[in-house]
């Protein structure tokens, strides 16, 4: 059955072949409509090229502007300016915070504050007469003379009252023998026979200062020195420490902290980033050292 | 030699797939080729050209930016003094006290300069530095009672001079340490420590104010002529030793012929003539 059908199937191709043989006319119109179909074709290939080409043409031209642009004086300068300010930028962070450091070390050198004698004037009992004082380094030392034992401590009284210092001491209260220096009978009367020497500490204060680096070797600073003078117990805190953008638009994100030459350990380094600052308790000097490490390639 | 139909209908199928190939791989592959060789150098120089205009348009804001940042910076700078001048310091120091009734100076002492570097993380010394100074100053007051000495002045005045000091430049200028000490004759000796810092920068870049007092020495110039030596006719007679060895003496003084108080013009010692 099948080898039937196949020989059918050959029989009808040659009958078809045979068409082209036996009409000449027909297959004049055949190969006239396949030369349309390659002038047609030849139209179409010629069109394809010209697009082709006059895209690559404008493409080119249009890489020409760009060129041309990008070598122009005025767009080489902007370039140029850029990296001079670029330049520029990365000298005058490092100025500022040599600058800064420097500044924060001077600020919180040891000072007197004026105040404190304000305050002790104002609270010194009648009967007193303080004849030295000297004021050093958060500690007062008076010296003077009194009527009795108790205007001394009158006076300590009265300086806890207006919770002046953190502690006072008293050095020593003495009844002086003044029978022998000469004096009259009445100036005896009035003479102030008792001497005391009280000392007063003042609150310790100490510096808190915040620094931000890029974490490499050379450390360049990317910001000035936050510095600020708190008193013992008080709380610091700084904020916002999880990134840092820089002036050309790199971000930084924080990658490691120093606290007092001590690297805080990747637990503590969990919270702070989850609370995005740091905080703590001042019991003295304290030295926040923020490592950033770039995220982004900025310009 | 004539074709057959069927040989003429496949030449003519050969040559049009031959058409067909040699336009595709002689015309429009390498057009194509070319094209998207264009195409690739246009995307790659418009991205280029693309980040160079942000750079450019960033120009700018980051001029702003530097700009502030040397204001900020400037302001830093001006913070401290740019140099020390410890005979400017002294006598401006001395014209508060004198302008608050302590015009009696009685030590006045400048310790030697101190420089507090920055080390840098690399371990190298920062190209700036802090100088400090500190100025001790004794005064006194007056008793209210002697001659010279009137009206009182004291502890109250002090403490005026002693804040105008901590006000006028209180980052630079620090009062380090104050005392007063009773000499139980009426009148009391008054000391005082400032301390006195000045940035030492290579590139600063905020400019020196020349009105500040500390650093401006608008005392008239004094008129040269001074000596190195003190000359017998400026000793005070009654200073002049006659009985004192003299190398240059071709008689020296004995003391049968000494006169302690003698007026250096009749000394016993003669004066060799040249």
């Amino acid at each position: 059955m099948a080898s039937k059908k196949n020989f059918e199937s050959s029989k009808r191709d040659m009958n078809f072949f045979s068409e082209f043989t036996s009409s000449s006319g027909q297959m004049g119109s055949y190969v006239s409509f396949i030369l349309l179909v390659l002038f047609g074709l030849l139209i179409l290939g010629g069109a394809i090229f010209a697009v082709v080409f006059i895209q690559t043409a404008a493409i080119k031209k249009d890489i020409s502007t760009i060129n041309t642009k990008m070598q122009s004086e005025s767009y080489q300068a902007e370039l140029l300016s850029y990296s001079d300010i670029n330049n520029n930028m990365a000298l005058l962070n490092q100025q500022s915070y040599d600058v800064s450091a420097l500044f924060s070390r001077v600020e919180n050198m040891g000072k007197i504050d004026s105040k404190y004698m304000d305050a002790i004037y104002d609270n010194v009992p009648k009967d007193i007469v303080v004849t030295d004082f000297t004021y050093n380094l958060g500690t007062i030392t008076l010296k003077g003379k009194a009527e009795s034992y108790y205007s001394p401590m009158d006076m300590i009284a009265n300086f806890t009252a207006a919770k002046l210092f953190t502690h006072v001491n008293i050095e020593d209260i003495t009844l002086v023998n003044i029978s022998g220096t000469g004096l009259t009978q009445e100036e005896l009367t009035l003479a102030k026979k008792y001497t005391f020497t009280i000392t007063c500490s003042l609150k310790s204060s100490y510096p808190v200062t915040v620094s931000k680096f890029i974490d490499s070797a050379i450390a360049t600073p990317l910001t000035a020195v936050k510095s600020q003078t708190l008193g013992v117990g008080e709380q610091y805190s700084e904020s916002g420490i999880n990134t840092f953008t820089a002036e050309d638009g790199s971000l930084y994100s924080l990658n490691r902290v120093i606290i007092n030459d001590t690297v805080v350990p990747e637990a503590d380094m969990a919270l702070i980033r989850q609370n995005d600052s740091i905080s703590g308790i001042v019991a003295s000097s304290v030295e926040i050292n923020l490592y950033y490490i770039l995220t982004n390639g900025g310009k | 030699m004539k074709l057959s139909k069927r040989e003429t209908f496949m030449v003519v199928g050969l040559v049009f797939v031959v058409f067909i190939a040699g336009f595709w791989f002689l015309l429009l592959s390498p057009a194509r080729a070319s094209l998207k060789a264009a195409q690739l150098e246009y995307t790659s120089i418009k991205l280029q050209d693309d980040t160079n205009q942000q750079i450019i348009d960033s120009v700018i804001p980051l001029k702003s930016t530097r700009d502030a940042l040397k204001v900020s910076l400037s302001d830093i700078e001006k913070r401290l003094l740019p140099e020390l001048r410890n005979e400017v310091i002294t006598e401006h120091l001395a014209s508060i006290f004198k302008d608050n009734r302590l015009p009696y100076i009685m030590f006045i002492s400048c310790e030697p300069a101190v420089t507090e570097n920055l080390v840098n993380a690399d371990g190298n010394y920062s190209i700036n530095s802090v100088q400090w100074v500190r100025v001790n100053m004794k005064v006194s007051g007056t008793d209210g009672v002697t001659e010279g000495g009137i009206p009182a002045v004291g502890y109250s005045e002090f403490i005026a001079a002693v804040k105008q000091i901590e006000t006028a430049n209180p980052d630079s200028i620090h009062v380090s340490s104050i005392a007063m000490e009773d000499t139980l004759q009426g009148f009391q000796y008054f000391t005082i420590a400032v301390d006195v810092y000045a940035f030492t920068l290579t590139n600063r870049i905020s400019a020196i104010d020349p009105s500040e007092p500390y650093l401006s020495w608008n005392r008239d110039p004094a008129v040269s002529g001074g000596l190195f030596g003190i000359p017998a006719s400026e000793i005070a007679p009654s200073q002049f030793t006659a009985l004192f060895y003299r190398p240059f003496a071709t008689i020296q003084a004995t003391a049968a012929t000494t006169n302690n108080t003698a007026n250096p013009g009749t000394a016993a010692t003669p004066t060799p003539t040249p």
